[in-house]
């Protein structure tokens, strides 16, 4: 059946070698590197450091390096795994020898990726996943990719015969353009407050390291502040904001490309699969019994777009795969289709309701109060310029809870709940009742007065809040959930 | 209204009629002791800070301050004791039903299929008053989990046995 023997205790590609060495170097690297700046530093101003001057240093950085390469031969050495009838048998370890086997009804998926160097040497990793906590995972670092491909059938025969049958469909593929648009759209106002906040804690906690540059003086120099007067202030400030947003819009654009470069939906028999990423190449497959709940996020802009993006939401995975759950630049068909694929029997809910209006006064009161903290703030600063941000503040504050209060949806049905929230952004998630794995009812004594409370939800990847509903209602909906699940024979996973 | 032909609303099990059981009456030491461990730090800071470190300090603020504590104090254990009887717990025959908290109430349901395990623990306190916690944990996040303080171990302990022969049930 397959070219390759899978019974006999292999190495992997002789190129592991230099994945290994590769994989070293950056963890040698992440955990030395801030150790390694003051000698650098003091290396470059001075050209010695302990009075060891080039020689001897360029001595030492081959000496670590010959020593990380030797640890790296040996690791590969003793690397050996093979298959048998029992399961997928790994021996590792240089001095603390470890035997690993994992019986293969215990294999919960399996992942084909390349970095970027394993993309410049040709060859692939290959993770098995198992049941249990982020540890119960294998990494093999080098394989080529037809042999990696062969091994995943190997390990996946028992359960998924029919499914390597070749009737792969390319279901859909975001262009570059497509991810550009979904890079420009994305929601920039709050990764330049985190970026902002992000710098300015940086800042601190470098300082007298940055004093070295002598930053003041060239900031200074190019912007000469001898006439001190506002509109320059106001210039300058609106200036060094307009090129952080640029940043901010650049870094988006290629954060948004790098990740989801070559993003592919593809459709084995049922099964869908998605494979995205330049640098880190990530193969992941979803399984229909381990989807917890799909979140379909758009904004305003993207919305004109028709850019949606669709979070799947898996139980037991690990938080990096977690993240790269997602599918970007989808038009609404596309996510209809998507969502039928992973729920064969849901349909838009015909009958939303909204959360009571205690969930606008709520809104409205959180708003006063955050404006009349921010305008003491201001009366105590004792700077008439500062009242000018009202004019930005309170429109905002205006806008949310108008949007917040209009977009806020919920249904309950017999199979799904569908909860949709947000301001500029627009979420809906949707999650099928035997997912849950429990529900509650809570209630404030501010809520209490006025017969109001809320659904918690919550399942085994996130929870959902349905907000400020009608207390009886509440309840209802609590026991109209609680008894289609019980009655459900379905497992949530 | 929810689309729902199969059965009648005033059908389905409500959780509204269920009664719940109250837990231990010891547990209100424990809530007593646990309010004094809370705010002893403060109080012997501020005797501390007034008669050891700095004798000679104005005592009006010494009076102002430890004011201000005693009232924080009394409502902490006010809510604390009122709260004590929303603590409460239920069992049916698909689910364990437990609720807590005065401000903030909160009435959490957990199907015995969505189980993943039960433990039981004991603080030093608690074992001096034969109280135990039990944790129900789910798949979901921690804050999912139904945890029953101040249940005497007895009852701890049947519960615990008849919530693991429901689970083994399903297996």
């Amino acid at each position: 059946m397959s070219k390759f023997d899978f019974s006999q205790p292999t190495r992997q590609s002789s190129k592991g070698i230099i994945v290994i060495f590769g994989l070293q170097m950056v963890k040698f690297l992440k955990n030395g590197f801030i150790f390694l700046i003051p000698f650098i530093i003091r290396f470059i101003n001075k050209g010695s450091v302990f009075g060891l001057n080039l020689p001897y240093v360029l001595l030492i950085v081959f000496g670590i390096l010959a020593l990380i390469l030797l640890v790296s031969i040996l690791k590969y050495l003793n690397f050996k795994f093979y298959s048998s009838s029992e399961g997928f048998h790994l021996e590792k370890g240089i001095i603390n020898k470890e035997n690993i086997l994992i019986p293969k009804g215990k294999i919960q998926n399996v992942y084909i990726k390349q970095n970027l160097l394993q993309q410049v040497i040709n060859v692939s990793s290959l993770t098995i996943e198992t049941a249990g906590n982020d540890n119960a995972e294998v990494e093999i670092s080098a394989l080529p990719l037809d042999y990696a491909l062969a091994l995943k059938k190997e390990l996946m025969a028992d359960r998924t015969t029919e499914i390597w049958e070749d009737d792969t469909i390319v279901y859909y593929r975001a262009s570059i353009a497509k991810l550009f648009l979904e890079g420009i759209t994305n929601n920039h106002i709050k990764s330049t407050i985190i970026i902002l906040t992000f710098f300015i804690g940086w800042y601190y906690e470098n300082k007298e390291f940055l004093q070295e540059f002598k930053l003041n003086e060239k900031v200074n120099h190019w912007f000469p502040t001898d006439s001190e007067s506002l509109s320059t202030i106001i210039l300058i400030n609106l200036f060094a904001i307009l090129v952080m947003l640029l940043g901010v819009m650049l870094f988006s654009i290629l954060k948004t490309i790098l990740v989801n470069y070559n993003l592919t939906v593809t459709e084995q028999n049922k099964n869908l699969e998605i494979s995205k990423g330049l640098f880190n190449k990530v193969n992941l497959n979803l399984l229909p019994s381990r989807i917890q709940s799909i979140a379909v996020k758009t904004n305003r802009i993207k919305q004109l777009f028709q850019l949606h993006t669709l979070h799947i939401k898996q139980a037991m995975t690990n938080k990096e795969q977690k993240d790269k759950l997602s599918v970007v630049g989808l038009n609404s068909n596309q996510v209809d289709y998507l969502i039928e694929h992973m729920y064969s029997d849901f349909k838009k809910p015909k009958h939303k309701q909204k959360p009571e209006f205690y969930f606008k006064r709520l809104l409205i009161i959180r708003s006063v109060i955050i404006l009349l903290v921010l305008n003491s703030i201001i009366y105590l600063l004792n700077d008439s310029s500062f009242w000018l941000l009202n004019l930005l503040v309170v429109p905002y504050a205006f806008l949310f809870v108008k949007y917040t209060y209009k977009k806020a949806f919920y249904s309950v049905e017999e199979n799904y709940v569908t909860i949709e929230h947000g301001f500029i952004e627009s979420t809906m998630h949707i999650l099928e009742v035997h997912k849950i794995q429990s529900v509650s009812f809570t209630q404030t004594i501010f809520q209490k007065r006025r017969k109001i409370a809320s659904l918690k939800i919550d399942t085994a990847s996130s929870s959902v809040q349905i907000p400020h509903i009608n207390d009886e209602h509440a309840k209802y909906l609590m026991d109209y959930l609680l008894y289609n699940l019980e009655i459900s024979e379905k497992n949530w996973m | 209204m929810t689309t729902n032909q199969q059965i009648v609303t005033d059908q389905l099990p409500t959780i509204e009629s269920v009664a719940l059981a109250g837990i231990s009456k010891a547990y209100l030491k424990i809530i007593y002791i646990n309010a004094l461990m809370v705010f002893i730090v403060p109080f012997a800071a501020l005797i501390l800070s007034f008669f050891v470190f700095n004798s000679d300090a104005d005592l009006t603020y010494f009076w102002a301050l430890l004011t201000v504590l005693l009232i924080f104090f009394a409502v902490y254990l006010t809510i604390a004791i009122l709260g004590f009887s929303k603590r409460r717990y239920a069992i049916r025959e698909l689910d364990v039903i437990y609720s807590s908290g005065l401000i903030f109430y909160k009435l959490t349901t957990v199907p015995f299929v969505r189980i993943q395990h039960i433990e039981i623990s004991k603080s030093f306190l608690a074992r001096k008053f034969d109280l135990a916690t039990l944790h129900i944990f789910t798949a979901g996040a921690s804050g999912s989990d139904l945890v029953i303080k101040g249940l005497p171990t007895e009852v701890a302990e049947k519960l615990n046995a008849f919530l693991s022969s429901k689970i083994n049930e399903q297996v």
